[in-house]
């Protein structure tokens, strides 16, 4: 996670000997394309076919290098633990990951190396995949990142060969919501693959840029993004050259293939044998593939036609556009909700567009065309091929940073947003957001800690990335134990803790000891936490949910916030108790005793208001024990002994004891202050 | 903890509640183009540096002072109170009056709520919009007369109504997303094709 990558030997060679050319790739789960700005028009470079997709798809095999593109994938069945395809899906993820949500059982022709033992923090580490290597079958261990690479040196060949001589470097889009593991993964795989890596550019966002570029389009926009297996959704204002991403949401669960697995089920359904071709698909996986196949076939030829038939098992089968809408519509519902969060995000009206851009091969579909155009009320614009137009826009800003060297103030710049909103785990498993999604980067927050315990010298943070309450919902990022603090006594180490979202949505973290000045050691442990489709369920969840959530984290805030309050009370009362009338004392005691009940049900509401009231109720006391603490200083008693007194008075009860009055004895000598939590809330330095 | 240069001065405009928002989103939008890391990727890492940390500090800035509720919190912990630190036992309490008045709103809301009383909650929006439009203007007016207003008890009123105000207006704003959220599952309960 280092922000600034210390230039390397070779890096800074190529820089100096070779201003080369810029290029920009999109590195799909189904297709990669590499594309490059022309005199001013960008366009995509097609290999020796004349084809500009190149299948992601990587085929290992011994004795000679990997094959990338069209072959590997046509010969797939033919090796199918050494053909990975759809390694996207692996990018920043751990081993536990792919187990948590099936990915690995989809991928079952996949050999993933076991997990070194006992090593790793759960979820941790990094997936591997075993295939053929020089050694013989399952002799070689690769990782998605190595796998991503063979793609992209494919490409960087490709461009090297077609613009003659070497590269400069290249912009990379991944999607939107990838977050910082993914990010890192992705960029890795670049330097890999031998590519300076520019940039990360957001695929959305590179698409609007293609279009603003080529159209000179002005004003605000949507980009629904509908792939193979994601669906994305930014706004953006595009305005005097510079392009503002307001607002992204987005789905990693939603795309072409749900609809293929739509119409797969309406085929058996179609079938007269149906049911005895359900029983079939239960065991074959081979029938399983054939159906979806067959399914996407269908879908194709149905963009233009009225209706189109299949075979399946001996059975022609004849479908209607109409018949295919209806199974598809569905999906296409569940885009709807992304677009209404982004658009509330971005504070706008659907009136106030200027358009709405569709990316991505799904977005052929005559229904989604038809639904957008319903969803935001005007047709939306597809001039560019959805395949490329992610590419094109890559090429675009590969161009615009390679042109920062001729100081042009009145160029193109864009500005982007980080996706999901960046967390710290407090006590009891709470999120406290520092940095809320949507937020422009580069953007940052500083905390500012104090130690909790005499002699501490260090401290764990737990960085998460969601909009879920709660950290297990949330993606978790990484392990960061910040030590070398100063031995002092409990509160006055002060940490600051600065976390700093850079323009690649990747993610920093410094840290410096307030009192010394002295920057504190951090090490990092990442952990891969939850997989793609789960974080973008969680951002859904989290839409669905959020208001369990919130009650869920208020509630634990106002029980611990209540407790605190009923044990300062108790110590009060115990201290000052006889400075009270009588009806004085009932009356606090009743707005106690409310609080206590409160604090055992389930309404944070009903809790902060008893807290207010007891406050309300309880302000004459404290004035009255203020002037006798003043009465006491005066009559000679030493402050200090006071303060004595109050920390072992022996017969101090627990906060458990006041729950219930007078049922049990007093435990002696518990701490006077409420436990405090394990990690400290943070108080925040600037705002 | 003032952060140094102050958000204001980052785009040379004066400390006031007052803002031109054109003039705002000119100024972000061309320190934008002079400080955006975009135009240092070929420059030296420590130079990279630098231009990260500012152009995060401008996002920063542009954040706070955009919003006309984070504007007025800054203005007054640029005067030393943190109206974040509210809660019980804390200097900063609203009034007991105001927090009946924000209870018996919720207890209504809780109502229309049960009832799906669509009437009853549009009501509701329009009595806080209300409200929340007149501690608008109170805290136009009131942070204009600060400006003026030379040390002294006066000037602590001022500080203690304004503090007042926008602490109400964070316990209204809670309420009115809390309404919004509620209105918007309803809304996306009806599933209407459209935004």
């Amino acid at each position: 996670m280092s922000l600034f990558q210390i230039a390397e030997p070779g890096e800074s060679r190529v820089k100096e000997a070779c201003r080369g050319r810029v290029i920009g790739i999109d590195l799909g789960t189904t297709n990669s394309l590499v594309a490059v700005v022309e005199d001013g028009t960008p366009r995509c470079l097609l290999d020796e076919q004349g084809q500009a997709l190149l299948p992601s798809v990587v085929r290992y095999q011994s004795g000679s290098p990997p094959v990338v593109g069209g072959a590997a994938k046509r010969s797939a069945a033919l090796a199918p633990h050494d053909t990975i395809a759809s390694v996207k899906r692996f990018m920043g993820r751990g081993p536990k990951d792919l187990e948590k949500d099936g990915t690995a059982q989809r991928f079952g022709q996949y050999r993933f190396a076991p997990t070194p033992a006992g090593s790793e923090p759960e979820g941790a580490g990094i997936v591997r995949l075993l295939v053929a290597g020089d050694k013989g079958p399952a002799s070689r261990s690769v990782t998605p990142i190595e796998v991503s690479a063979e793609i992209l040196r494919q490409l960087r060949q490709r461009a090297e060969e077609k613009l003659g001589g070497e590269l400069e470097g290249a912009v990379i889009t991944v999607p939107a919501y990838f977050d910082d593991a993914q990010r890192q993964a992705t960029k890795d795989a670049g330097r890999l693959a031998g590519l300076n890596v520019l940039r990360l550019l957001n695929e959305p966002t590179a698409a609007a840029l293609a279009y603003g570029l080529d159209k000179k389009r002005e004003g605000k926009f949507a980009v629904y993004d509908l792939g193979g297996g994601t669906f994305d959704i930014s706004i953006l204002d595009l305005r005097d050259g510079i392009f503002t991403v307001m607002a992204t949401a987005g789905d990693t669960a939603l795309g072409g293939d749900d609809m293929d697995h739509a119409l797969a089920e309406l085929l058996v359904s179609k079938h007269p044998q149906r049911d005895e071709l359900a029983a079939a698909l239960q065991g074959d996986a081979g029938l399983g593939r054939e159906l979806l196949d067959q399914a996407r076939a269908l879908k194709h030829r149905l963009t233009t036609a009225e209706s189109a038939a299949v075979e399946l098992r001996g059975q022609a089968l004849t479908v209607g556009r109409d018949e295919l809408e209806a199974a598809i519509a569905p999906v296409l519902s569940r885009t709807g909700t992304p677009c209404r969060r982004a658009l509330k995000d971005a504070e706008l009206t659907r009136e106030e567009l200027d358009g709405v851009i569709l990316v991505g091969g799904a977005t052929r579909v005559p229904a989604v065309r038809r639904f957008v155009a319903a969803l935001f009320g005007r047709e939306p614009l597809c001039e560019l091929d959805p395949d490329e137009v992610v590419a094109l826009g890559a090429a675009v800003q590969a161009e615009l940073l390679a042109g920062e060297g001729s100081a042009d103030s009145t160029g193109l710049l864009l500005i982007d947003v980080t996706p999901l909103s960046l967390g710290l785990e407090l006590m009891g498993g709470i999120v406290e957001k520092i940095i809320p999604r949507n937020s422009r980067v580069p953007t940052g927050a500083r905390q500012v800690f104090t130690t909790y315990a005499d002699g501490q010298t260090g401290f764990d943070l737990h960085v998460v990335q969601g909009e879920r309450e709660t950290a297990g919902e949330c993606r978790s990022l990484g392990r960061f134990t910040l030590t070398g603090l100063p031995k002092a006594a409990a509160g006055m180490a002060r940490l600051e803790v600065t976390f700093l979202i850079d323009e690649n949505g990747l993610l920093s973290v410094t840290a410096r000891e307030l009192n010394s000045g002295k920057e504190a050691h951090i090490e990092v442990k990442p952990s891969y936490g939850l997989s793609d489709e789960q974080i973008e369920k969680m951002l859904l969840d989290s839409f669905e949910y959020a208001e369990v959530d919130l009650k869920q984290r208020m509630l634990l805030e106002q029980r611990v916030e209540a407790e605190r309050i009923l044990a300062a009370l108790q110590i009060a009362l115990l201290r000052d108790g006889d400075l009270l009338p009588p009806e004085e004392r009932a009356r606090i005691e009743a707005a106690r005793d409310a609080l206590i009940a409160a604090k055992a049900g389930p309404e944070h509401r009903r809790i902060a208001e008893c807290i207010e009231a007891l406050d309300h109720t309880s302000k004459e006391f404290a004035q009255l024990r203020m002037n006798e603490s003043l009465n006491r200083a005066v009559t000679g008693r030493s402050l200090s002994s006071v303060e004595k007194a109050v920390h072992f008075d022996p017969d101090q009860p627990s906060p458990d004891a006041v729950a219930e009055p007078g049922a049990a004895p007093p435990k002696p000598a518990d701490p006077v202050e409420p436990a405090e939590p394990v990690m400290p809330r943070p108080s925040r330095a600037a705002e | 903890m003032t952060p140094v240069p102050s958000h204001f001065a980052m785009f040379e405009l004066p400390v006031s509640y007052a803002l031109d928002r054109a003039q705002l989103e000119e100024r972000y939008r061309e320190r934008s183009r002079h400080w955006h890391p975009d135009r240092f990727s070929r420059a030296p890492a420590a130079e990279r540096a630098a231009v990260l940390a500012r152009a995060t500090d401008l996002n920063e800035a542009y954040r706070v002072l955009r919003s006309d509720a984070r504007r007025a919190q800054y203005l007054l912990q640029l005067h030393g109170i943190d109206v974040t630190k509210e809660g019980p036992g804390s200097k900063l309490a609203v009034e007991p009056a105001f927090l009946m008045a924000i209870l018996e709103l919720r207890e209504e809301l809780v109502e229309a709520r049960q009832t799906h009383n669509a009437a009853q909650l549009a009501r509701l929006a329009a009595t806080v919009k209300a409200r929340m439009d007149e501690l608008e203007r109170t805290l136009i007016s009131g942070f204009a007369k600060l400006d003026g207003a030379a040390d002294g008890p006066r000037r602590a009123e001022l500080l203690g109504q304004l503090t007042q105000a926008v602490l109400a207006q964070r316990y209204y704003q809670r309420f009115c997303d809390e309404l919004a959220e509620y209105q918007e599952a309803q809304a996306e309960r009806a599933a209407s094709p459209q935004l």
